[in-house]
């Protein structure tokens, strides 16, 4: 997603001169021509992502719109204190870009993956945004400056060949009767992928953005019709996207499903490899959550 | 215009201002019954110049060593944007005024502090935007030696250094104590003038008490004809003004008895000017 995250930062500066770019030190072969559009409000702010944060805070209160960029664990939890005491305290429209949210940077190896950062993002308050696919970072874009807030950017990898609608918080991907699946972020390709195997029977649906605002009625009538509910996340179980989801459907008085929580297990084997080895290491992987879906089928026989 | 409650005519001046000040903080934390007196009265001096004296109304000011917030708010409340029954509030339920300075609802505090390190980031931040817009604020922001422990606050100094922020001035109070001992035997940071001047920083030093010395140190600072952002060390005594405060760790924590707030009060206001207004 980031030639689709660099376009979008182009296209919006030339009319947004608000916008401010910071970036430490991460984007070669990528943010080339923005650091040419954007002139001086393009700054490279070398390998400090702490003071990234504060110099952020500084110049959202000076009246800018920055995006700070970085590969997402350093961004994430490096200034952790910085985003807590200087942007969220202030409420500051501060947008953090991590890329390569959940396992996206492979063999690079654990230093470089981020599969507990929307969670501790979310005990301060912030919104995160996940875009699935690379068409829909532009919107994703537009929608994190919209919010005039601080705003965490979760950019993983990956497109579709089938036609889906435009990002956004609750999309129904899939229609089915017999298991409702919620997936956010860039799993939601394989939740697609492998949800698509099951014509009619997989209502899936794919969250752009936690906390959530209202769950959709539709949502809800799934889960209270199907009674079966797999949530896919590529992130840690605790504090995860799945257990806010059922928190949220319990508040709404939709407690009688059977459940089932696809998530990041971390390093099972001790061993690392690809973005794909690591998800299949979780269990969420294609084969993976298909394997989930027919168990999920089978326990609804019983 | 700010409402001061007193007319500044000359540098002199200053001292009563400093004085009444260190006053207003032995009763703030009196009635607080709280500690970091000596922390505060370290930085009076480098409050009312650069805060109060040497501050335009649209330029920020940041007090990163956020422990000594009673100083800073008894600054804003001789500058009229406190007024007495807010500043009376300080440590009460309910109040704004807490032991560090907050997010929000205080007038000339743009930002909370507490943490040690923050406030050169947040300066820096200031102050390329301030370049960016191409507006004529300077930004000031005062640290303390034990702070200078901090990774975050060299982070700052590169960026700025390399940024060429010169409207940006780092005050250090270099009272020589921190927390948990003194400077040098927990983190011995000797030599900082020379540290930040190595990092790109035009720097002086002075007497951080005396307004004369801080004056010419600053006004060195701003004769230099490069872009580079200024530091000024300024030498302090931690719980300045108080003996049996001075130069002593405990009074970083320490509470003051009616005994020990009425010898405080004594001295103060019998304090020697030349300490602080020496040509």
């Amino acid at each position: 997603m980031r030639k689709e995250f660099a376009q979008s930062i182009i296209n919006i500066a030339k009319s947004y001169d608000k916008l401010i770019f910071i970036t430490g030190d991460i984007g070669f072969n990528a943010l080339e021509e923005v650091k040419e559009v954007l002139g001086n409000r393009f700054i490279n702010a070398g390998v400090a992502e702490q003071n990234i944060i504060g110099l952020a805070a500084g110049l959202a209160k000076q009246g800018f719109h920055p995006f700070v960029y970085s590969i997402a664990p350093f961004i994430v939890y490096r200034g952790y204190e910085q985003i807590r005491n200087d942007i969220t305290f202030h409420n500051l429209p501060v947008i953090i870009t991590g890329n390569g949210g959940g396992y996206g940077y492979g063999i690079m190896g654990a230093t470089h993956h981020a599969i507990e950062d929307y969670g501790a993002l979310s005990l301060l308050n912030i919104k995160c945004i996940a875009p699935m696919i690379n068409n829909d970072v532009e919107k994703a874009v537009k929608t994190a400056i919209s919010y005039n807030s601080p705003i965490y950017l979760r950019l993983g990898y990956g497109s579709l060949n089938n036609k889906i609608s435009e990002f956004n918080d609750w999309r129904q991907l899939l229609t089915g009767n017999e298991i409702t699946i919620a997936t956010i972020g860039s799993i939601g390709i394989n939740s697609y992928l492998a949800a698509e195997q099951f014509s009619g029977k997989a209502d899936l649906w794919s969250i752009g953005e936690i906390p959530f605002k209202e769950i959709p009625s539709e949502f809800i009538d799934s889960v209270n019709k199907t009674k079966k509910l797999i949530c896919i996340e590529e992130h840690v179980k605790r504090g995860g996207f799945g257990e806010y989801l059922v928190s949220k459907l319990i508040e709404n008085g939709c407690s009688n499903f059977c459940l089932e929580l696809l998530t990041a297990k971390g390093y099972p084997s001790g061993t690392y490899g690809s973005q794909n080895f690591h998800r299949k290491e979780s269990g969420i992987d294609i084969e993976s959550i298909k394997t989930s879906i027919i168990k999920m089928a089978e326990k609804r026989e019983q | 215009m700010y409402n001061l409650k007193t007319q500044i005519n000359n540098i002199s001046d200053l001292f009563d201002i400093s004085k009444e000040i260190r006053l207003n903080i032995l009763d703030l934390y009196k009635k607080a019954n709280a500690g970091h007196i000596g922390s505060s009265l370290s930085c009076i001096e480098l409050l009312v110049y650069f805060n109060l004296y040497k501050s335009a109304e649209n330029d920020y000011f940041i007090l990163s060593k956020g422990h000594a917030a009673a100083a800073l708010y008894s600054v804003l409340n001789f500058k009229g944007l406190v007024s007495e029954k807010e500043l009376a509030t300080f440590y009460k339920e309910g109040t704004f005024f807490s032991a560090h300075p907050p997010a929000k609802g205080i007038e000339g505090i743009p930002f909370a502090t507490g943490s040690l390190g923050h406030g050169p980031s947040l300066a820096a931040g200031l102050a390329l935007g301030a370049k960016i817009n191409n507006t004529k604020q300077n930004i000031y922001c005062l640290v303390s030696d034990g702070e200078c422990n901090e990774g975050s606050v060299w982070e700052a100094a590169a960026f700025a250094a390399h940024n060429n922020l010169n409207n940006l001035t780092i005050i250090v109070d270099k009272n020589n104590i921190q927390a948990f001992g003194f400077t040098k035997e927990v983190m011995n940071m000797e030599n900082l003038s020379e540290r930040w001047n190595v990092f790109g920083w035009n720097t002086a030093e002075c007497d951080g008490h005396n307004f004369y010395s801080i004056e010419k140190a600053f006004d060195k600072l701003n004769k230099e004809k490069n872009e580079k952002p200024k530091c000024i060390v300024c030498n302090t005594i931690k719980g300045k003004g108080v003996s049996f405060m001075e130069n002593t760790v405990d009074w970083h924590y320490l509470t003051m008895n009616d005994e020990q707030y009425k010898i405080a009060c004594e001295e103060v206001k019998n304090c020697k000017p030349e300490e602080y207004i020496k040509k």
